[in-house]
C-alpha cells in the first residue's frame, strides 16, 4: 500500500492528479482525481513501447552456465529435461487456447493474445536449447 | 484394455543412396492405442515420415514387424494392404494432394467412388465431410480457387468421408500461415474428441506438437523420447 501513496504523492507533484477533496465524514479517505496533464500522458503511455525486453531471469541460464565449465555431459542432460519440461508447458498452454476457441465475449481476444505470446516465448526457449545443444557439442567435438 | 491400433516391434528401414546404405530408421518399437492423438518430432532427416509411411503400410519395413489394426503388414498381399488403407486409415499431407480439375465435393468423394459408392450416395457424405470442416460454401470451387488453410479442410474432409477409425498427417500446417494451421489442428482435436479417431501426426513445430496428447521426439532414425504431454501428465 505504501507505493500507492508514494506513487500518488509523486504524481500530485508532477500535476497528474489533483486531490478532490473529502466527501462526507470519511476524512481518512482522500479522493484523487486525474488532470488534463494527467489525461495526456495516459494517452502518450498507451501508445509507447515499452524498450526492456524481457529479462533473462530463468534459472536455466545460471544452471547451464555453472555445469558447461564442470561437466559437458550434464549439462547436455540438462538441456533435455528442460526440453521436456517445455513441451508440456506449450501443450498445456495449447488446451487453454483449445478451450478458449468455444468460447465467445471480450475476454477471449485478450485472454488469446496472452496465450500466444506465452506459446512463442516456450517456443523461443526451445530454440534456444536447441542453440546450446549444438554449441556444446561443438566445443565436446560430439557428433549431433 | 483399449485397442491396440499400431504396434512396430523393432523396426529398421534402410536406403541405398549413391553407394552407401542409410538407416532411416534404425530400431524403433512403440505401440499407439485408439482414440490417442500421437505428434512425432524431428528434424528433417530424423526418420519422422519414413516411420509415418512406415506405420500406415506405404512403405515396407527392411526388417522388424508392423501391425496396423491387429494385423501383420508383412503377411497381407498388395490387394489386402490397399483394401485396409482405404478403408481404415485417412490421409492428410503437407501439399494437399488434391486433384486440381475435381472440385472441392468431388475430390472429397473420391475415395466412396474408388469404394463403388454410388455417385449419388458419396456426393452426399462429401458434403456433410465439407460441412464438418466449414466448407459447405466451397462444393463447387476447384484447388486453385482456395486459399491454403482451405484446400488443407478439403483434403482433411477428403480423409474423414470414409470415417476411418485411424487418421495420418504428415506436416499437416507445414504450409499453411499460423491461423489456417491452427484451424486446421482444432479440427483435428474435435475429430479425437467426437470420433474416438486415433491419430499420428508428423510435424517438425513445437506449437503443432502441442496438440497431441503423446509426443515422440526422434534423431537419426531412433526415438530419442516418448512422452505424454496430455490432460493429467
Amino acid at each position: 500500500m505504501g507505493q500507492i501513496y508514494s506513487t500518488l504523492d509523486r504524481m500530485l507533484k508532477d500535476g497528474l492528479v489533483e486531490l478532490a477533496g473529502a466527501e462526507g465524514a470519511d476524512e481518512e479517505r482522500k479522493t484523487y482525481r486525474i488532470t488534463e496533464a494527467g489525461l495526456a500522458e495516459l494517452e502518450r503511455w498507451l501508445a509507447r513501447p515499452p524498450l526492456k525486453a524481457r529479462p533473462m531471469r530463468n534459472e536455466i541460464y545460471v544452471r547451464l552456465g555453472l555445469l558447461v565449465e564442470k561437466d559437458l555431459r550434464r549439462a547436455l542432460d540438462l538441456l533435455e529435461s528442460q526440453r521436456r519440461v517445455y513441451h508440456l508447458q506449450m501443450a498445456e498452454l495449447t488446451r487453454a487456447k483449445i478451450q478458449l476457441a468455444k468460447e465467445r465475449g471480450p475476454e477471449r481476444l485478450r485472454q488469446e493474445m496472452m496465450l500466444d505470446a506465452a506459446l512463442l516465448h516456450v517456443e523461443a526457449e526451445l530454440k534456444w536449447l536447441d542453440n546450446c545443444e549444438a554449441r556444446l557439442r561443438a566445443r565436446g567435438g560430439m557428433e549431433a | 484394455m483399449t485397442r491396440e491400433m499400431i504396434r512396430l516391434d523393432q523396426v529398421v528401414k534402410e536406403f541405398r543412396r549413391g553407394g552407401a546404405t542409410v538407416r532411416a530408421v534404425d530400431g524403433v518399437s512403440l505401440s499407439v492405442a485408439q482414440g490417442e492423438f500421437v505428434a512425432v518430432m524431428g528434424k528433417s532427416g530424423s526418420g519422422k515420415s519414413t516411420l509415418l509411411h512406415l506405420m500406415s503400410g506405404l512403405q515396407q519395413p527392411s526388417s522388424g514387424k508392423v501391425h496396423l489394426l491387429g494385423r501383420d503388414l508383412s503377411r497381407l498381399s498388395d490387394d489386402e494392404l490397399t483394401l485396409l488403407r482405404r478403408e481404415q486409415v485417412g490421409f492428410v499431407f503437407q501439399f494437399f494432394n488434391l486433384l486440381p480439375t475435381l472440385t472441392a465435393l468431388e475430390n472429397v468423394a473420391l475415395p466412396l467412388l474408388l469404394a463403388r459408392v454410388k455417385r449419388s450416395a458419396a456426393e452426399a457424405r462429401a458434403r456433410e465431410a465439407l460441412a464438418t470442416v466449414g466448407l459447405s460454401d466451397r462444393e463447387g470451387h476447384k484447388p486453385e480457387e482456395l486459399s491454403g488453410g482451405q484446400m488443407q479442410r478439403v483434403a482433411l474432409a477428403r480423409a474423414l468421408v470414409t470415417d476411418p477409425p485411424l487418421l495420418f498427417a504428415d506436416e499437416p500446417t507445414g504450409n499453411l500461415d499460423s491461423h489456417s494451421g491452427e484451424e486446421v489442428l482444432l479440427l483435428l482435436k474435435q475429430m479425437q474428441a467426437e470420433r474416438g479417431q486415433t491419430i499420428v501426426m508428423v510435424t517438425h513445430d513445437p506449437k503443432a506438437a502441442a496438440y497431441g496428447d503423446r509426443l515422440i521426439r526422434m534423431q537419426d532414425g531412433r526415438v530419442i523420447d516418448d512422452q505424454v504431454t496430455g490432460e493429467g501428465a
